[in-house]
Formats: structure tokens, C-alpha cells, sequence
């Protein structure tokens, strides 16, 4: 009886703290993992530029499979964490793979927000609040989230 | 009383802001144009309409941004994927255009999953007529041309063995009716339940297309719907069918184990996996149909071992009602 986290990663600092939040998380409530990323570019599965520059787009989903698979050892989590990906706009990306793995939770990254620096700012996640009903929780940048 | 600007005047007055400035960058600064103009005065001239152009495209784009998301979603919606609105972010004209959009897609997405369900529920009411027709005529057919062929041989012994010969070739025909059959109206099904149907299912694939299956079912599954059960059975021999048919496979795990409040079924093979996004041939959209209608989550993605492809069905168990005792 275990639920899924769909957590959405990137190549930068917001993305990593969302994954390190991600990993917690699941070790601790014994969630299924899911590591999302979303590119920009036309969206898949519309058939619009099918066949458009394959080649191109093969090699940049084999990019993404590569970082995928090295954040994923990086963090403890290569033989369990699962990896999805999609093109398009991202919350609609990560929506998606949400509704399809049956997620429970959503974590995304975040940066700061005002000048004190004490709110956190994601787009992604007020945009995921209208694209879907599964709650979105924002992981803080390193160095925060203890505070 | 805050009310928010039209798009109208959002465009006018990012255009008139700009102008703004610019007119009184001429009126008071230092800055004088000859005639002949000079060149240091012509660069400043060319500077002055390039900022302005790239703030009223900067400024333009923040505000035209929400039609770009719409005409964005609109290209890519897929009703077969349902849940996908845009956020409302202000109370103006395009808004009114996105709420409007919403609530085509509710509409939209309801009427799909009405008629899909008639025609599944057609499909399956034709797929039992058609086993039957097939096990009660072909099938009698078949076994009286064996008969015949028994008397045949009786009064004809020169010609047993080629007689002997057309008696295999009748048996393999009806085995192959009784096969199609019983993929089509899946008895085992509603005689013994999911795991014993799947079991058959799995076996008889085995045997028929030479892969090996290994199966992981629990037995202590939550109650599913009749409805449910059939999708995840159908689901299962769909993915089955694409395994044997494109993957080049020799090794498929088929694994039925609860989640969380639901039963979850997936399909692993080590075959050779997607080249790019899977394509959405019919048998996939059928899937995704047949999970949609029972409000199930369908992923169909790289396995995370072996380089294969994994489908996965998540299906919401039937809630449990527990009486409550007052005492």
C-alpha cells in the first residue's frame, strides 16, 4: 500500500533541493519516486512536427535520459527512482506525468521571493495549482530548509 | 474600485508609457539634431528606437503572454488525457477567453467518456456474439468434419494417413477457435476472477508467441468494479499483443499488486524499448481509452531496467463501506 511522488528536476539549484525533498520524502513515507522533467520545445504527442528533426530531438531526449540517470545515482536512487519526460510547457508536462504515474504529491523547486528573501517564489507550482488536483509542495533552496 | 484593465487599454497604455518617455527624453535633454544630421547624433537617434522597441516588445509580450498559453494548449489538448485547464490569472477579456476554454474542455471531456463508454460497451457486446458464433457454429462445424473424417477412415483404411493428416490440421483450426474464443469473451473472467483470468491469459501467450512470462500476482488484491476488472484484463492482453507484435522481447514480467487504495498492474518487457515518444497507434489509444473511462491512470514508459518498455495501470479500488453500529 504505497502512494507516488512525482518530483519534478532540473540541472540547477532549485531542482536539485526539489530532489533532495523528494528522495527524503519518499524514503520516509515509503513513497514510490518519479523524477519529471520538462523541456521546452513542441509539445510531444501533438503530431504537429512529427518527424520534424528527429535527430535532433532523439539526441536531446538521450541528454535528458543521461542527466536523469546521473541526478537520480547522485542522490542514492538510481535502481528505484523512476524517470519520466516530456517537451512542452512544464507544468503542463508535469501534470501530465502526475495524472498518468496516479501521484499523491508533487515537489517542485523554488526560489526566493521580497526582500527579506523569506517567501518562495515558483511558477511552476501556481501554474500546477489550476493544471491539477494533486498537491504541490515546494521544496526551499538549499540552506533553507531548516530554518 | 479596482477594476482591472481591458486588453485595449493594457496595449494603449504600455504604447502611450513608451512615447511618453521617449518625448520627454526630446524635450529635455541636451540632446540637439542638426541638419545635416550628425553621426554621433544619428546613433543616439537609432539607440533611443531600439530601446523603445525592445521595451514595447518586452512589455507587449508580458501581456499578450496568457493568449500564448491558450494558443499553445489548444494545439496540444488531448481529450484522451483529461484535467488539463489553464490558470485564470486576472479578470479581463482573455481570462473570459480561458474560463471559456475550461469549460469547453469539461464539456468536451464528459461527452468523450459517454460516448467511449457506448462504444466499448458495444465493442465487448459484439467481441461475446462473435466468440459465440464462433465456438458454438465454426466449432460444431469443425467437430463434425472430424466425425466425418472418423467414418471416412473406417470405410476408406487405404487413405489413413492422409486422412490422419487433415484430422490434425481440423484439430489445430478448432484449438485456434477456441483460443480466439476465449480471448474474445474472457469467461475465466467472470467465472474465477482477475488473477485466474490473467494467469490463463499469460500462459497462453507463452505458449503462443514463445516469450517467457513471469507473473507476480498477489492474492490479496482490493475488490475492483466488473467494469475495472475488464480494462485491466483487456489492458493486460493489449499490452501483450504490442510485446509479441514491436518489442522484440524475450522475458515479460506481468505484476497485479495492490496500491494505494487501488490495484496496480504492469508490464515490463526487456525488449528494445522506444525509439523516442511511443506512438499512438490504436491499440494504444484504446488502452488509454479503456483507463480513462474507469478513471484510471495509465503510464506506457521506458522500463527502468533492461531498455524495455513498461506499462503500468493504476486502478482506484471500490471504496468499503463499513456498517456503522450504534449501540
Amino acid at each position: 500500500m504505497r502512494g507516488t511522488l512525482v518530483c519534478e528536476v532540473n540541472d540547477n539549484e532549485h531542482g536539485r533541493a526539489a530532489l533532495e525533498m523528494g528522495v527524503e520524502l519518499s524514503d520516509r513515507l515509503g513513497l514510490r519516486l518519479v523524477l519529471a522533467y520538462a523541456s521546452d520545445g513542441p509539445a510531444a504527442g501533438n503530431g504537429a512536427d512529427e518527424g520534424a528533426a528527429p535527430v535532433s530531438m532523439n539526441a536531446a531526449r538521450e541528454g535528458v535520459a543521461r542527466l536523469l540517470a546521473q541526478l537520480a545515482a547522485e542522490h542514492g536512487v538510481a535502481d528505484r527512482a523512476e524517470r519520466r519526460f516530456g517537451t512542452g510547457d512544464a507544468a503542463a508536462v508535469i501534470a501530465q506525468i502526475a495524472a498518468e504515474e496516479a501521484a499523491d504529491l508533487i515537489v517542485v523547486g523554488a526560489g526566493t521571493r521580497g526582500r527579506l528573501r523569506r517567501g518562495l517564489d515558483s511558477r511552476l507550482a501556481d501554474q500546477l495549482g489550476s493544471e491539477t488536483a494533486v498537491p504541490v509542495l515546494i521544496a526551499p533552496p538549499r540552506g533553507r530548509a531548516g530554518e | 474600485m479596482n477594476r482591472p484593465l481591458s486588453v485595449f487599454w493594457r496595449v494603449f497604455a504600455v504604447n502611450a508609457g513608451l512615447l511618453g518617455v521617449l518625448a520627454a527624453l526630446l524635450l529635455f535633454s541636451p540632446v540637439e539634431i542638426d541638419a545635416p544630421i550628425k553621426p554621433i547624433q544619428a546613433l543616439i537617434v537609432v539607440l533611443g528606437l531600439v530601446g523603445t522597441l525592445a521595451a514595447n516588445a518586452y512589455l507587449l509580450r508580458r501581456a499578450l503572454a496568457p493568449l500564448e498559453r491558450l494558443a499553445q494548449r489548444m494545439e496540444t489538448v488531448d481529450l484522451l488525457r483529461p484535467g488539463q485547464r489553464l490558470q485564470v490569472l486576472r479578470k479581463d477579456e482573455i481570462s473570459r477567453v480561458v474560463i471559456a476554454f475550461n469549460r469547453m474542455l469539461d464539456r468536451l471531456e464528459s461527452e468523450r467518456q459517454q460516448s467511449g463508454r457506448r462504444i466499448l460497451a458495444a465493442q465487448e457486446a459484439e467481441r461475446i456474439g462473435i466468440a459465440r458464433d464462433l465456438h458454438d457454429e465454426v466449432g460444431q462445424v469443425l467437430t463434425g468434419v472430424l466425425l466425418h473424417l472418423d467414418s471416412i477412415a473406417e470405410s476408406a483404411p487405404a487413405h489413413r494417413p492422409e486422412i490422419d493428416d487433415t484430422k490434425q490440421a481440423v484439430r489445430r483450426a478448432l484449438n485456434e477457435v477456441r483460443r480466439i474464443s476465449s480471448e474474445l469473451r474472457p469467461e475465466m473472467l467472470e467465472q474465477l476472477g482477475l488473477v485466474s483470468a490473467l494467469t490463463e491469459l499469460t500462459a497462453t501467450f507463452s505458449r503462443v508467441s514463445g516469450i517467457r512470462v513471469t507473473r507476480q500476482f498477489d492474492r490479496a488484491l482490493p475488490v475492483l468494479e466488473r467494469d475495472a476488472e475488464l480494462a485491466v484484463y483487456r489492458i493486460a492482453q493489449e499490452s501483450l499483443t504490442n510485446v509479441a507484435r514491436h518489442a522484440l522481447a524475450t522475458r515479460v514480467i506481468v505484476v497485479l499488486e495492490p496500491g494505494f487504495d487501488s490495484v496496480v498492474l504492469r508490464v515490463v518487457d526487456d525488449g528494445r524499448g522506444f525509439a523516442g515518444e511511443p506512438e499512438e497507434h490504436g491499440g494504444l489509444r484504446s488502452m488509454r481509452e479503456r483507463a480513462l473511462l474507469i478513471g484510471a491512470a495509465l503510464a506506457i514508459k521506458p522500463a527502468l531496467e533492461g531498455g524495455g518498455v513498461e506499462v503500468r495501470l493504476e486502478v482506484p479500488a471500490v471504496k468499503v463501506v463499513r456498517p456503522v453500529g450504534v449501540s
